[in-house]
């Protein structure tokens, strides 16, 4: 028995094949039908779409390449992982297993860490707001802390008197390294702000500068800007020291690192654009080398990659509900996960790859999510060939921030699986009703008897 | 008399006299050969004042102090004795020509002593036989019949028993071990060999071999037992059986050739002393001059001859060290042991986790005297050097990497000219391509090699310290693929011999190792120890550390001071002596003995007993560290070093507070600290 086709109004659409031009890649035809050794269909058909896939060796190799690349080329030097990117438990367990360290930013991801077993001497406490039960906390554990503010330094101060010792203490210092540049966070270099808060802190005698954080932005794939951070930290370093006598146990030159996404509005694809970790260690590395301290003595540097080692291993499933004709003759595709999973939307041209062979009939198609709401658009144009409803498409390097950011809107948030050695582990299970509403409570007075 | 005390002799230098004529330096043993002198009291009282003024006129004359205490001056005068005590003439004469002849001796023994110290050869019984031989020519050559002499009767009727009663040859092979102090009775020859397997095994061995391996030479050279005297065959494989030269397969073999060149000499002796002697002085006798010369001519050779640590088969101990063939072996295994450590304390020469392509004695080019060298790659997760096809040199990993030294020098000379080959290409011109060769001021030198064209950052007279970066990484000379080449050098020329070197520390396979020689294919890194409890072994010089034991002799104390070595590098002293050097390495601290001070068997300290061997002790205290041989992990207020039997007690405060070991649950307490004067 033949399958009755959905009903779509003919069109005619001009048929383009080929290199997009001499800069950028041909189009992606092949499907993506397996993932780590397991049908896309079969997986989709287990554990439901929509479906997170975790490749944990993909996770493995990515964060060995980027240790490889910085530890080859600095004595002293550590990966603290960015949780607020994915703080699955076990991803952080995974690069627990690794070696990573914990960069958090609050409470709560302090807390997530520690219940994982994270030594408190290897979280790197950073973010804008820390409570005072927070910093008592997590300078009683010897965690690392990077002072953002006065206010914050007041409050560790206070805590110094409580616990009746002289705190180690880290800064945040900012500078001017892009446009527009990020001064929320710590105190600026240019402005003297930086020297004034170091200053102040040592001051106090209650405190004692013993590391320095920098963060460059979000998504630089300009490795210069590491490059003049860099130069910038061994600069503000040589001059704390030589006016104050600060000696650094470390440095942390934050996140940042690009991961193999396209942003909005690049020219070209990121697989072009995205610098490799040993072009991101080359321009860091020799500099702070030349910093004003013997090889064998140098301060323990910190990165904090989040997205960089956490976007690709991660894949989305995704299942076709319907394709419609819009008025402009543009072709749109509604699929059954919104932007309430996928809020990374916002900054990446994610690739949406049919899992099965679809043909290599590209169209310009508007791709819109599942939420019953306007602004639900996945991605304004994408070349995908022609899809019918139940057909799987794969979204990939979907790791960085789509889970921790995701909202419970309408739909329960899916299941989350992770491929290693031929085995498939649910990491996380798919959300129910009782889930969701389970903390609420209804008084009885509202209830309609 | 200004001074009668350097006119005496103390009686434990008489009695080692006695020791040394059975290379058995002991009192026990000692007393056993004195005690078989005296079968004949008359014999034994004439050996006992040659003794005493042989060393007496030595000391007189200011001989060597060591050597003196050690009794070796004593003995020719001993021989005196007892030779002349043999004598049928009975005569006060005799006793003028025994105290004529011991002073004679012991100023001839000083003067052959300083002549063969040169050469480190022992003075042996040659004062003695030349002696021996003038006074003979004087007083006329009458030996005695032995049983004619003022035995005592006890001692004679037990050996006529004896005779009766066991086979002749049994009954001369015991005997002959008497010889050696001229006793011709069974007695003596039991009490000389109780001696000599009291102080060691090894040459009670040797010296049965040497009588039955003396009995058939002599058999076979001469076709009978008559006239045979066993000492020189028996002296011959004590000197030679572990004493003079290290016991091994290879000793054996010499020592036993040494004993049938001894039989042809003796006879040959004999028949040219025949040949030689008149009516009026009678046949000279032979007695151990074919035992001397044997024991000079056999030993030369060995003393002259470079020791290499590849061709140890036969090794001479200095004199000095001589204790007995068991202390030999053991002095033996922690020289070699030594000898196999290099000078320099050497670190990887990179940052992060590098895989060894070729290692020692390597398939390719690490052979003959460049096999103790390393080349070191990068390898990713699927064992590929480069992303991508390494087409491009910037494709490989390693390429431009940073190289450092791996300890601290002065740059002595550097290559920076050479272009970097293209991927799979080798220059075999230029070889060692761009390089580095940094001195370490001891004899030792780094060669570091295959840089990237003009990547060397030093110049040659710049000091660098361990860590410090010297260049990168790159692909010139003979380098297909971009590699460090490493390796510690006796020469500061290109091409210079290796030197074979371990590195200090390091981690090999994901775990700690110490003193390491990694291998091809093992993933290595530098170790990072990261810690704030860093304790320290070192008090301030002269500070001393009493500790308290249970020891041999029942409760004793035992006093190690901080002092400096002859080079003025940090040292441990105990209270009798004894130097252990303190090795600083980046994260441990090696005691590490004192060759010259290198202990005896009999010897008794604690310390030694624990630290004898060395060991190398963590300088940061982590619980839970672990390495290869040991662990760290901690006890209320204490870190516990964990090494085979022992657990070192820490302090993070005040340093080491007590050693227990395990097995035999003795423990070594430290009680005061005392501190110098300053």
């Amino acid at each position: 028995m033949t399958e009755k086709k959905a009903y779509s109004k003919p069109t005619i659409i001009r048929h383009s094949v080929g290199v997009q031009n001499k800069f950028g890649r041909p189009p992606a035809t092949v499907p993506i039908n397996r993932l780590d050794g397991f049908e896309v269909s079969e997986l989709a058909e287990k554990y439901g779409s929509p479906l997170f896939v975790l490749s944990v060796k993909a996770l493995r190799d990515r964060y060995r390449d980027l240790k490889r690349a910085f530890s080859t080329r600095y004595p002293n030097f550590q990966i603290a992982y960015s949780y607020k990117t994915n703080y699955l438990k076990s991803v952080c367990s995974i690069l627990k297993q690794e070696g990573a360290w914990a960069e958090v930013v609050s409470g709560f991801e302090y807390d997530i860490a520690r219940n994982l077993d994270v030594p408190g001497n290897q979280i790197v406490f950073n973010g804008p707001y820390k409570s005072h039960e927070e910093l008592i906390r997590a300078f009683n554990d010897g965690a690392i802390v990077n002072l953002d503010n006065y206010d914050e330094m007041q409050v560790v101060e206070k805590v110094a008197t409580e616990l009746g010792k002289t705190l180690e203490v880290g800064i945040r210092i900012n500078m001017d390294l892009n446009d527009p540049p990020w001064h929320k966070f710590g105190f600026n270099v240019e402005a003297g702000h930086a020297f004034e808060a170091v200053k102040r802190a040592e001051a106090g005698g209650k405190l004692k500068v013993v590391g320095l954080h920098i963060h460059t932005g979000t998504y630089v794939d300009d490795v210069t800007i590491y490059s003049r951070a860099a130069q910038g930290l061994v600069n503000f370093y040589t001059y704390i020291q030589e006016q104050l006598g600060v000696k650094l146990k470390y440095w942390d030159l934050g996140g940042g690192y690009a991961s193999h996404n396209t942003l909005h509005g690049a020219y070209l694809p990121a697989e072009q654009t995205c610098p490799t970790f040993d072009q991101y260690a080359e321009a860091i590395c020799p500099i702070l080398m030349s910093g004003p301290f013997q090889a064998q003595d140098a301060p323990k540097l910190f990165i904090e990659p989040g997205r960089a080692i956490i976007d690709e291993p991660f894949s989305l499933i995704t299942s076709v509900v319907s394709q419609k004709r819009l008025p402009s003759g543009q072709r749109g595709v509604l699929l059954d996960s919104g932007m309430n999973i996928m809020s990374s939307v916002q900054w990446y041209r994610y690739n949406f790859q049919t899992a099965q062979d679809s043909g290599t009939m590209l169209e310009d198609t508007i791709v819109y999510g599942g939420l019953c709401m306007n602004i639900d658009v996945l991605q304004a144009s994408s070349s995908i060939p022609p899809v019918r409803r139940g057909d799987l498409l794969v979204i990939p390097h979907v790791g960085a921030y789509n889970i921790s950011q995701s909202w419970q809107f309408i739909y329960l948030r899916p299941a989350i699986i992770a491929i290693e050695d031929g085995e498939v582990y649910v990491i996380k299970k798919a959300e129910t009703r009782d889930y969701v509403q389970g903390f609420e409570d209804v008084p009885g007075k509202f209830i309609t008897n | 008399m200004k001074n009668i005390s350097q006119f005496t002799c103390p009686p434990k230098v008489i009695l080692r006299s006695y020791g040394v004529l059975a290379f058995s330096a002991h009192p026990i043993p000692a007393t056993l050969i004195l005690i078989a002198t005296f079968f004949h009291p008359i014999v034994g009282l004439m050996g006992v004042v040659g003794n005493l003024i042989s060393n007496i006129t030595a000391k007189w004359i200011h001989a060597n102090k060591e050597a003196w205490n050690a009794g070796v001056f004593g003995v020719s005068g001993i021989l005196i004795g007892l030779a002349l005590g043999m004598h049928t003439e009975q005569t006060f004469r005799l006793w003028i020509f025994l105290i004529g002849g011991s002073i004679f001796s012991g100023i001839l023994s000083v003067m052959l002593g300083n002549f063969l110290s040169r050469y480190d050869l022992p003075i042996l019984s040659l004062p003695f036989m030349l002696i021996i031989w003038l006074l003979l020519l004087t007083i006329g050559v009458a030996e005695s019949d032995t049983l004619s002499l003022i035995t005592i009767p006890f001692i004679k009727s037990i050996d006529i028993w004896l005779f009766n009663i066991l086979p002749l040859t049994l009954f001369e092979y015991i005997k002959m071990f008497g010889n050696i102090l001229f006793q011709e009775n069974l007695i003596s020859g039991l009490l000389v060999l109780v001696a000599i397997g009291l102080y060691s095994r090894i040459s009670l061995l040797y010296g049965l071999w040497g009588g039955i391996l003396g009995l058939i030479t002599y058999i076979f050279i001469h076709g009978s037992l008559d006239g045979f005297h066993g000492l020189n065959f028996t002296l011959t494989a004590l000197a030679f059986g572990g004493f003079f030269i290290v016991n091994n397969r290879h000793a054996f073999i010499f020592t036993s050739f040494a004993i049938v060149s001894t039989g042809l000499v003796d006879l040959a002796t004999i028949e040219v002393l025949n040949a030689i002697s008149s009516e009026s002085t009678g046949d000279l006798p032979s007695l151990v001059f074919a035992f001397n010369i044997i024991t000079l001519i056999f030993l030369f050779p060995l003393k002259m001859l470079p020791q290499t640590i590849e061709n140890l088969r036969l090794t001479p101990i200095p004199l000095y060290l001589i204790r007995s063939p068991e202390s030999n072996i053991k002095w033996y295994r922690r020289w070699i042991g030594n000898k196999a450590k290099q000078k320099t304390i050497i670190t990887f020469p990179f940052i992060g986790e590098w895989t060894i392509l070729q290692g020692n004695n390597g398939e390719w080019t690490h052979k003959g005297i460049g096999r103790y060298a390393w080349d070191f790659i990068i390898r990713d997760e699927r064992k590929h050097q480069a992303s991508g096809f390494g087409l491009e040199l910037t494709d490989f990993y390693a390429f431009g990497l940073p190289v450092l030294a791996p300890a601290p020098g002065t740059v002595y000379a550097i290559e920076n000219q050479i272009e970097d080959n293209p991927p799979g290409e080798a220059e075999t011109d230029r070889n060692w391509g761009n390089y580095v060769i940094i001195n370490h001021g001891n004899g030792e030198f780094s060669e570091l090699s295959h840089f990237k064209q003009y990547s060397i950052i030093v110049v040659p007279g710049q000091y660098v310290q361990r860590g410090d970066i010297i260049g990168y990484c790159g692909n010139s000379g003979r380098s297909p693929v971009p590699h460090i080449h490493f390796q510690l050098q006796t020469m500061p020329e290109i091409g210079a011999p290796t030197i074979a070197s371990r590195f200090s520390e390091g981690i090999i396979n994901k775990k700690i190792n110490v003193e390491c020689i990694p291998v091809k294919d093992d993933s290595i890194s530098l170790l990072n120890i990261e810690s704030k409890d860093e304790w320290s072994l070192l008090g301030l010089e002269g500070d001393s550390w009493v500790f308290e034991s249970l020891g041999r002799f029942g409760v004793q104390n035992e006093q190690l001071t901080f002092s400096t070595d002859s080079l003025g590098l940090p040292a441990i002293t105990s209270t009798d002596n004894r130097l252990w050097h303190l090795i600083d390495r980046p994260s441990f601290i090696e005691i590490r003995p004192d060759f010259k001070t290198y202990p005896s068997l009999l010897n008794n300290s604690v310390w030694m007993n624990i630290i004898g061997d060395g060991v190398i002790l963590p300088k940061k205290l982590v619980d839970g560290f672990k390495w290869h041989g040991g662990k760290v992990y901690k006890k209320s207020n204490y870190f516990i070093i964990e090494i085979a039997n022992f657990e070192f007690y820490i302090h993070p405060d005040s340093g080491l507070e007590k050693v227990i070991n395990k097995k035999t649950k003795l423990i070594f307490e430290r009680i005061k600290i005392e501190k110098l004067k300053r």
